[in-house]
């Protein structure tokens, strides 16, 4: 919307005007459509991140699930004693025993020293790893369902400050240290 | 579970007038200091591996760590969760000395935990490998120190619970107290597999 | 039996030492005498501090940090002093003296003036701009506020009792540590913010309850007012922010005390694990120190242009990204240190983006202001001087982003003017603003116009003055605590910022007039309607002050700015036809028995009279468990008594001329709602 033929004769002034309100329109168109965009991606961000999310549960939910019906297939007798079991108290049977067997692998590692230092070390964290989604599944009963949206949001967060804050100081301090051997 | 449905299953008078959503509030609470306290374990978890060759000459865990010792103390921890958890479902069907029973096998549980700690803490400072010999100590003991205190303070209010269920009864605010104890207690269970996971085990391998 | 106190801790080794302590133990006497001369202990225990009521725990935050912005202040003016005199010359400071000056300097603002400042005006206001009745937990609202006065009592205690810190208020070791700083200052400063740290920590916690569980009927979240969003994020921030602070803090005296290696040089110290672990916290405190006055100009800019904000929804995104890039940045106060130069990079980058949603609301606010009808309140001013002045900073601050510039300057003065010149222009301002703009919802008359223009004028220039030098300063090389100096070309500059600060005192004085002038004046300034600005969010609703319900019935939001929503439908001031009992919780004194505990437990924990600690550590745990075991925490106001205060409420409102004096005639007020173009 630039200044019209007729204009170039009008003096400096009032093409100025039109020049400023011409950028102020322009200004304006931007900033609407700006803040119809921002609008737009800050009402899908949720929904995708939450999808996103989601997908990962419910890929890890079958992970476990596979895992502990494969565990559980191998004992049948155990698993129709579980079904016997008042409902309430399966999932700290299931988190109970689960537990026990994550404890008793990396422990056993150490005490015997059969594979590699390395080996043996992932085997820990990912044994904890897991340990830990079963406490909280199993004894916490955190889920996507009954767990109110706060809580889930309020863990999310804080595992990512928790990977920010340590995955930084370690970078941080690790780097220091080879740079200077503190 | 609604309040009245809780009340009903508990056999309790339901005395408090306070509405349902201050109890979700509460726990809603409780679970974001229990976030903060994650922060603050997980920055004691950093310094921690930051430090873990820092011992200045002195002993390391290879030397000090004792594995029976770190898979009793993992064994009775987790043991007590359960109880917990079967407490806590003595207390949704009302059962007031089953869960009673179970609460107090919990509370020796974690009684036991805390004092091999002790016994551990003690053992060490004797051997001159106390949290001032070294960098790597020094953490060692506030990391596990600080879990330590905190099972502390969960069997303190272990007793606190016991009481409230004893004087008022299964009502909806000693249950709700109840929860947030079970979220407290669950939690530094978990915290602990941090614990043995990172430090005791690679400790001693 | 007193651990290591003995007489030798009375400040009679100096005169200014002795000087200090003299108008500290001076003032706390007067201040009792005067509470006993007009006979209002019985007042002020009944009413204030033993209540757990949001509005009142604001106040008292706000009293706290008006007073210590007093004693900051006057570290600053003898700072400034100093450095103008002490050109080839000692000056009237020793060098350890000017070292605990600008140590507690630090302290006492950010601690001790802004953190309660901001937390103060996030008390009074966000419960009703969300429609509620309370916080989430009132009781916990109330042991914060005491926790941080305990804090704050035990560094004016290290004026007559010992000494402070000298290691600055960021307190790195070595020098923090017992080998070089072996004396008391450090262990007060530890101390003092620990003790304030878990108060800000509870309240972050409970304002992030109370936003997402109180919020009035109809307000989601982008309903909710741009305040309330900023406190939000604040909440968020302190909440997962201060853990690091007290870790960092604790194992320093860990350190300390129990002689542990954590930051020692030897016995396996990792020193620099002390800066990493500080800002891990420290960064995000400056976050928490912004945001609260970026939702105050929010507020401020949207009801004097007359206008709804522009983009709302693009002021709460960059609202939510300052606060989660905040924990992403935190190298930058020690590229020095010696880190190599990816990670230097890749901090320096996020610094450098996080720069970006700030630009993003300076324009939301230029663009909310543009073809509004603007009011030149005082709190308008204010924000029209912390946009012009905060940009610079800001732009300062992008430069020191850059690694190989920050080697140049960090740790000159140049850093000093540039976080002053985010933290006074900035922070301050907005602290103003908003204290000016909500005082009479809190105290039911506004304040005088005339004296906090003038008290604007004398900061704005007063900061140029005091501040812009020191840029210049910072790029002639001039390091930042320096007690004298042997360079002459630099005296000039730090005259004109002596005068600056002169400007500024000035300043204070003004604002301590205007609150004289405005109390004594009150009555022609009565705010009868609750509404003196023609607000748009709901704290404008209630009367002020005030009922301590705030609503007695709760209100239905519909669109964002929710009040001017109401007015425009002329729904705002519907009387309901019957009222209901509301619960409120009771009054009650262990709040403040636990701030005095914690401030006996850290003062004996300083001076190692561990009995004490003992004793006041167990007295606290047996408050707690007290209150525990308190059934009657709650009382029920009826409403019988609701519908006497609303009738009261009514009738102020029918008389009340929404124009109050006639320098308010400017005011767009009308005694109707109408909607403004």
């Amino acid at each position: 919307m630039g200044p019209s033929p007729e204009d170039t004769d009008r003096g400096p002034r009032s093409q100025l005007t039109d020049i400023g309100r011409s950028l102020r329109s322009h200004v304006t168109d931007i900033g609407r459509s700006l803040g119809s965009h921002l609008g737009r991606i800050g009402r899908e961000l949720p929904g995708q991140l939450e999808r996103i999310g989601r997908g990962l549960l419910v890929f890890l939910t079958h992970i476990g699930r596979g895992l502990r019906s494969a565990g559980v297939g191998a004992h049948r007798s155990v698993r129709s004693y579980l079904a016997g079991i008042d409902r309430d108290l399966r999932p700290y049977l299931i988190g109970f025993a689960l537990a026990l067997i994550l404890t008793a692998i990396p422990f056993a590692l150490v005490a015997t020293n059969p594979l590699p230092k390395l080996t043996t070390l992932i085997i820990i964290g990912v044994a904890a790893a897991i340990q830990v989604l079963v406490h909280l599944r199993y004894f916490l009963h955190l889920d996507l369902t009954s767990t109110p949206r706060e809580n889930l949001v309020a863990i999310v967060f804080t595992a990512i400050l928790i990977f920010l804050m340590v995955g930084g100081s370690f970078w941080i301090m690790f780097d220091l240290h080879n740079r200077m051997a503190m | 579970m609604t309040a009245d449905a809780f009340v009903a299953a508990a056999g309790g008078n339901g005395d408090e007038p306070a509405t349902p959503d201050v109890y979700e509030q509460r726990a809603f609470g409780f679970w974001l200091y229990l976030m903060s306290d994650a922060i603050i374990f997980s920055l004691l978890f950093a310094t921690y591996a930051v430090m873990a060759r820092n011992n200045a000459g002195g002993p390391t865990g290879n030397t000090l760590f004792s594995l029976p010792n770190a898979f009793a103390e993992t064994m009775l921890l987790l043991f007590s969760s359960i109880t917990f958890g079967l407490a806590t479902l003595a207390m949704k069907s009302g059962e007031k000395e089953r869960m009673l029973s179970w609460l107090l096998v919990t509370f020796l549980l974690g009684l036991g935990f805390v004092g091999l700690e002790i016994r551990e803490f003690h053992g060490m400072v004797r051997a001159g490998a106390g949290p001032d010999r070294s960098g790597f100590l020094s953490a060692f003991f506030t990391l596990v120190g600080t879990h330590g205190l905190h099972v502390t303070f969960g069997l303190i209010w272990i007793l606190i619970m016991t009481s409230q269920v004893i004087i008022k009864g299964l009502t909806i605010p000693v249950a709700s107290r109840f929860l947030r104890l079970g979220l407290f207690w669950h939690f530094l269970d978990i915290i602990w597999i941090g614990i043995f996971s990172i430090v005791y085990l690679p400790g001693i391998l | 039996m007193l651990g290591r106190l003995t007489i030798d801790a009375l400040p009679l080794y100096s005169a200014i030492a002795f000087g200090g302590a003299l108008v500290t133990v001076g003032g706390a006497l007067a201040v009792v005498a005067g509470i006993t001369w007009f006979g209002l202990w019985r007042y002020l225990w009944n009413e204030w501090l033993t209540s757990v009521d949001h509005k009142r725990i604001g106040i008292m935050y706000v009293t706290l940090a008006m007073i210590m912005l007093m004693r900051g202040f006057v570290d600053a003016m003898m700072m400034r002093s100093q450095q103008a005199i002490a050109l080839n010359s000692d000056g009237y400071l020793p060098p350890e003296h000017f070292d605990q000056i600008f140590s507690s300097h630090g302290t006492i603002m950010i601690f001790f003036m802004a953190m309660p400042f901001l937390t103060g005006l996030i008390n009074i206001v966000v419960p009703q701009q969300i429609g509620a009745r309370d916080v989430a937990f009132p009781f916990m609202n109330a042991v914060s506020l005491w926790l941080t006065t305990a804090g704050a009592g035990l560094v004016m205690v290290s004026l007559v009792i010992g000494k402070f810190s000298t290691a600055g208020w960021t307190g790195y070791p070595p020098f923090s540590g017992s080998e070089y700083s072996p004396g008391v200052g450090v262990d007060y400063w530890l101390w003092a913010i620990l003790i304030g740290g878990i108060g800000s920590t509870l309240t972050g916690i409970n304002f992030i309850v109370t936003i997402f569980k109180q919020r009035a009927p109809g307000m989601t979240f982008m309903r909710m007012p741009l305040f309330t969003w900023t406190a939000l994020c604040t909440s968020v921030l302190m909440t997962f922010a201060f853990p690091a602070l007290t870790v960092v803090c604790a194992m320093l005296v860990l350190d300390r005390t129990l002689g542990m290696h954590f930051f020692t040089n030897g016995g396996g110290g990792n020193m620099m694990n002390y800066p990493n672990l500080f800002w891990l916290w420290g960064h995000p405190e400056v976050y928490i120190l912004i945001l609260p006055a970026f939702g105050v100009y929010s507020e401020v800019v949207a009801t004097f242009c007359g206008k709804r904000l522009f983009g709302y929804t693009s002021l709460v995104i960059a609202t939510a990204s300052i606060a989660i890039l905040s924990f992403t940045v935190w190298l930058h106060h020690f590229f020095t240190m010696g880190a190599s130069a990816n990670v230097n990079a890749f901090f320096g980058l996020a610094t450098m983006i996080i720069a970006v949603p700030t630009g993003v609301k300076v324009f939301d606010w230029l663009l909310t202001m543009f073809r509004g009808r603007i009011i030149f309140h005082t709190s308008m001013l204010w924000t029209l001087g912390f946009i012009v002045t905060f940009v610079i900073g800001g732009m300062t601050g992008v430069l020191l982003a850059l690694p190989p510039a920050d080697y140049l300057m960090h740790n000159t003065t140049f850093l000093v003017a540039h976080f002053h010149n985010m933290l006074i222009p900035g922070a301050l301002f907005g602290y103003f603003a908003g204290y000016m703009y909500w005082f009479p919802k809190a105290f039911g008359f506004t304040l005088n116009e005339r004296w906090g223009v003038r008290a604007f004028w004398f900061w704005l220039i007063g900061f140029y003055l005091a501040f812009m030098p020191l840029y210049a300063l910072g790029f002639m090389g001039m390091p930042r605590r320096l007690e004298h100096y042997n360079i002459a070309a630099w005296q000039p500059y730090l005259v004109v910022a002596a005068l600056g600060a002169l400007m500024i005192l000035v300043g204070i004085g003004f604002l301590v007039v205007q609150f004289i002038v405005s109390v004594q004046e009150r009555q022609q300034a009565l705010d009868l309607s609750g509404d003196p600005w023609n607000g748009r969010t709901l704290e404008w609703l209630t009367s002020s002050p005030p009922a301590p319900y705030n609503f007695a019935v709760l209100p239905e939001v519909r669109d964002i700015d929710a009040f001017h929503d109401m007015k425009a439908g002329g729904v705002a001031y519907r009387r309901p036809e019957r009222y209901h009992d509301i619960t409120m919780p009771r009054n009650t004194s262990a709040g403040l028995m636990l701030g005095v505990l914690a401030g006996l437990l850290g003062f004996a924990m300083i001076w190692y009279i561990w009995w004490m600690a003992i004793a006041s550590g167990l007295c606290m745990w047996a408050v707690i468990i007290a209150r525990v075991y308190d059934d009657d925490a709650e009382y029920v106001l009826p409403a019988s008594e609701i519908e006497e205060i609303e009738a009261q409420r009514y009738q102020a409102l029918a008389s009340s001329a929404r124009t109050q004096t006639a320098e308010e005639a400017t005011f767009s007020n009308q005694p109707l709602p109408e909607s403004l173009t």
